[in-house]
């Protein structure tokens, strides 16, 4: 099974609205075993990923962590980072690292989970991974929003899924869990965003 | 090493002089004597590793801080201060770090191990003054520079002739000044007094209360308990140099006993299960229920206790898990946690016990009048019903003023499940069906039910144990065997110790020569009827099972059908009710012939006893179970009914699938929350099973 | 390009037929659902009147495992 929500068909759409030149140099941040990066390598771009827990013979795939990206200033033309951030311990350190490497108005297109927070709660985790909290990431990082979408039925179904194959989520859905078991609910959103110039 | 270094500030020292008083308060000490543990502590410094690169990391205070004196108080106050940031100026009449030392511990400490000991202040904001010998000017001097000193005890003793301390504290009548009270145990006591004084100065300085939560500062009695039954004492091992070698510290280490409690952990296959222990269980189950969604890790745990109470009367502190579960059940009912499988099978075998098939209330026959109202519960009619219709004759036959029969479930199944307005449910309809009856004693069978009736309702109950003993054994029934058993006390009787009494009392009139398990009375185990668990969890119901057969070689007497039945699988058992009053053919019935055994036990009392006739239930579908297939539907908890239901239906719609190679049909229909698969064959006017399964999931065509 | 999703996919044992239609069973779009979830599989059928087979092995399987599963959220 794909490794994060939408599989396929989520890269497809993140994609699509970019709409990139052959050739764009694509980063994966969390790129997993790679399964992305072979089918963006396949669509004709120039596509690299990046693991914690890789280990790959593959040249376009590198071993390390977001938060400390490898790659030199202003050399990709996109970043793409599907259900890492929120787990990656440090989301303001790699959403930075994402605008670093990112060329002038590159782009970063992202899908994570984001915590449905009730108004009234003031806990920072909490308005952090809200919808307006990754919002407000963003723009603190140097980035400008260009569009949104909700894709929560995508989680639900990756979901029930892995419960189906019986595949073990607790690495990558701990979080989400953590946080509905507080009592919240969870969304998933794709966002895209451009780096802002300077 | 790794143990002894960062608990004892002097390692060295200590391990050469301790006084060791932990030796005595050691739980073999009981038996003959406790485990050295001073030269234990010394073979591991001697062949251990020190770790050097001790680091701390210090918050630093800002505040100065000053000893006066270089005794061992005085050093632990000096190093406990500075681990809590403050600087430390220590002040001694001697002239270098460990003189003082090596002068009260000449020969009993090296002094390469004293200077080895002194190492741990190198790294740490504390400076030595030496050569400054104390005067009341000295100190006061001090005083004005340093805010808060703590002085060596003679020092104070000479300075302050009049000056109190308070033992707790360590603080005395002289402000900003601490010194120790005590003088025994010079070594040990000497470094805790200097760890307590060095509290007392931070939480002065600190401005915070100096006494709260210290109680249990320093050493105090352990409320632990550790049986030392089947412990054999034994004797430490004597070093056969001046210290242990490698191999006689091993050796006396493996003295240790590992004091531990768990002696309900002993005595129950559910809490053995989990493979840890009460304490872990509640934090695990509180965990269980303060998760809003996510996965519910101990929902089985929850409902796989018999909730028998057993461990509440072995904890020595009455530590209750039955009441741990039995709450987080109710809870899970009410915030609609409680898996849908879990008690489902259960709570339909009580809706059936107190429905059409079993449900009865009556006067006795030819009485418009009772005294009495024998109520045998839901189980005793399922599994014995022969025997039951013997007791009610006997009864009806002995006791004055007519013996009503009431069959049903007294709901304890209910208040098992969690299920609190479902056990409302079904007290309240006993309750009327009782006042209708004009309020008689209830004679209960079972100890379950007069517990519940007991608890739960002002229903006024006997138990027939209480009755045969004021009426006597039948006649007839006399002593006729001369064998062994042992009592296996049932959960409901934990609170009735009449019963238990009784019980082995009668047992004897018959000729036993009983005697009691290991575990008996208020502690017996649960046979693995108890709490459903046999519902929720057939495996650790079956070790439940296990472990109470296995505690005796003799037979059995039990005093509830339930434990009958289930030990009465693994071993030799019977009821004492069924010594006196006969033993039915099928002594364990399967899940099916139990719902037939009610429906059969309540028409022949109709039409034998009340001279009703009773239509009697017709299936056009006859079913013959295929070898091995009555086992199977136990196992998966099908009943026949189901299986008929299945076949009913096929028939009637055609809807099969025919497997060619065998030519068996396959058919399913949803019953209730389950489909019911069935393999059969149709085979004269009958219906041979092969294969039974279900799922709870729907399936539908997409 | 929408890929079709399915938790689980099983073939028909060739000696099935439906008792009713004489059909050989085939493989076919089924739905299993439990408390609010559904799972997209595939499973024997009859291609006429739409009977549904589940076999032992899944039901007393995989469905049983996620059956508890579910109850446990």
């Amino acid at each position: 099974m794909s490794l994060h929500p939408g599989g396929k068909k989520a890269t497809e759409e993140l994609l699509a609205f970019a709409d990139f030149d052959a050739g764009a140099k694509i980063l994966d941040a969390g790129c997993g075993v790679g399964e992305t990066v072979r089918y963006l390598r396949a669509q004709g771009y120039d596509a690299v990923g990046i693991d914690k827990a890789i280990s790959s013979e593959e040249a376009f795939i590198y071993q390390g962590d977001i938060t400390a990206l490898p790659f030199a200033d202003n050399s990709f033309d996109a970043v793409l980072c599907e259900c890492v951030l929120s787990i990656c311990g440090e989301t303001m350190l790699a959403l930075k690292e994402f605008a670093r490497v990112l060329k002038p108005l590159g782009k970063l297109i992202a899908a994570d989970v984001y915590i449905i927070g009730n108004e009234k709660q003031k806990v920072l985790q909490i308005e952090r991974y809200s919808g307006q909290g990754w919002e407000k990431m963003l723009r603190e990082a140097g980035f400008s929003l260009l569009k949104k979408e909700e894709r929560t039925a995508w989680m639900r179904e990756h979901y029930l899924q892995a419960l189906w194959q019986g595949t073990d989520l607790k690495e990558k859905w701990g979080w989400d869990e953590n946080y509905r078991a507080q009592g919240y609910q969870t969304g998933y959103m794709l966002w895209w965003a451009q780096k802002t110039e300077g | 090493m790794q143990v002894f270094q960062p608990s004892a500030t002097f390692g060295r020292i200590v391990s050469s002089v301790c006084e060791a008083p932990c030796e005595a308060g050691c739980k073999l000490s009981e038996l003959n004597s406790g485990i050295n543990i001073r030269r234990l502590e010394r073979a591991s410094v001697m062949y251990g590793q020190y770790n050097q690169k001790k680091r701390f990391f210090i918050s630093k205070k800002n505040k100065k801080t000053a000893v006066i004196g270089e005794d061992l108080f005085c050093l632990s106050a000096a190093y406990e201060l500075a681990k809590k940031g403050y600087d430390v100026d220590v002040f001694s009449e001697y002239g270098a770090l460990g003189e003082s030392l090596d002068e009260t511990l000449k020969g009993r400490v090296s002094r390469e191990d004293i200077l080895a000991d002194m190492d741990i202040f190198k790294d740490m904001p504390v400076v030595f003054h030496f050569n400054r010998a104390p005067s009341k000017q000295s100190v006061e001097e001090i005083l004005t520079t340093h805010e808060a000193v703590v002085l060596e005890q003679k020092i104070f003793a000479s300075l302050f002739a009049d000056g109190e301390i308070d033992a707790q504290t360590l603080q005395t009548s002289v402000d900003k000044i601490f010194t120790r009270k005590e003088t025994s145990l010079p070594i040990i006591g000497a470094i805790a007094d200097g760890k307590k004084a060095a509290t007392t100065v931070d939480r002065t300085l600190q401005g915070v209360s100096v006494l709260e939560g210290r109680k249990n500062e320093g050493s105090y009695e352990t409320t632990l308990y550790t049986s030392l039954d089947g412990v054999a004492p034994d004797k430490p091992v004597v070093p056969k140099g001046k210290e242990y070698t490698k191999e006689e510290a091993v050796e006396e280490t493996q003295r240790c006993i590992h004091c531990e409690c768990l002696e309900c952990v002993k005595g129950c296959a559910y809490l053995k299960h989990y493979k840890s222990y009460p304490k872990k269980y509640v934090r695990e189950i509180y965990n269980n229920l303060s998760i809003a969604a996510g996965h519910h890790t101990a929902n089985t745990m929850i409902n796989s206790c018999a909730l028998c109470g057993q461990c509440k009367n072995i904890c020595p502190f009455g530590l209750d898990m039955s009441m741990v579960c039995h709450l987080a059940r109710q809870t899970m009912v009410e915030t609609a946690k409680m898996p849908p499988s879990a008690h489902e099978f259960a709570l339909l075998d009580m809706e059936h016990a107190n429905g059409e098939e079993y449900f009865l209330a009556k006067h006795q026959s030819g009485t418009d009048k009772s005294s009495y109202l024998f109520f045998p519960g839901c189980q005793f009619g399922a599994i014995a019903p022969q025997t039951l219709q013997a007791i009610y004759a006997d009864l009806s036959g002995r006791l004055k003023g007519g013996v009503g029969l009431m069959l049903g479930c007294c709901g304890i199944m209910a208040n098992w499940a969690g299920q609190e307005a479902m056990f409302d449910r079904a007290l309240q309809r006993l309750k009327e069906q009782w006042e209708e009856l004009g309020k008689p004693t209830i004679v209960t069978a079972c100890t379950m039910c007069n517990s519940v009736f007991e608890e739960f309702t002002e229903m006024k109950t006997v138990t027939i144990w209480q009755v045969l003993k004021e009426i006597g054994l039948p006649p007839g029934v006399t002593a006729t065997s001369l064998e062994k058993a042992a009592i296996f006390d049932a959960c409901g009787a934990r609170d009735d110790e009449e019963s238990r009494k009784i019980v082995r009392d009668m047992a004897r009139q018959l000729g036993y020569e009983v005697h009691d398990l290991k575990y008996n009375h208020e502690t017996s185990p649960c046979c693995g009827y108890g709490g459903l668990a046999a519902f929720a969890n057939r495996q650790v119901a079956r070790e439940m099972t296990d472990f109470a057969a296995g505690l005796d070689e003799a037979p059995y007497l039990t005093y509830c059908i339930n434990c009958r039945d289930r030990v009465g699988r693994e071993k030799s058992a019977n009821h004492v009710l069924e010594l006196i009053y006969g033993k039915d053919d099928i002594d364990s019935p399967s899940l099916s012939q139990r719902r037939y055994n009610r429906a059969k036990v309540k028409k022949q009392l109709l039409e034998e006893v009340w001279k009703e006739s009773v239509m009697e239930k017709q299936n056009e579908i006859q079913i013959t179970l295929h070898e091995g297939v009555e086992a199977l539907l136990d196992e998966r908890m099908i009943l026949e009914e189901d299986i008929i239901k299945v076949i009913e239906q096929a028939e009637k719609t055609k809807c099969a699938i025919l497997d060619r190679k065998t030519n068996h049909l396959i058919a399913s229909r949803r019953v209730g929350n389950v489909t019911f698969w069935v393999e059969y064959e149709k085979e004269n006017e009958q219906y041979r099973i092969y294969r039974a399964y279900s799922h709870r999931m729907m399936v539908e065509e997409a | 390009m929408e890929e079709k999703k399915v938790y689980e996919s099983i073939e028909a044992d060739a000696s099935l037929v439906c008792g009713q239609c004489q059909e050989p069973l085939v493989k076919g779009s089924a739905k299993f659902s439990y408390m609010g979830n559904a799972f997209p599989v595939e499973l024997p059928m009859c291609p006429k009147c739409k009977l549904i087979y589940v076999p032992e092995e899944l039901a007393l399987g995989r469905v049983l495992k996620v059956e508890k599963e579910l109850e446990d959220k």
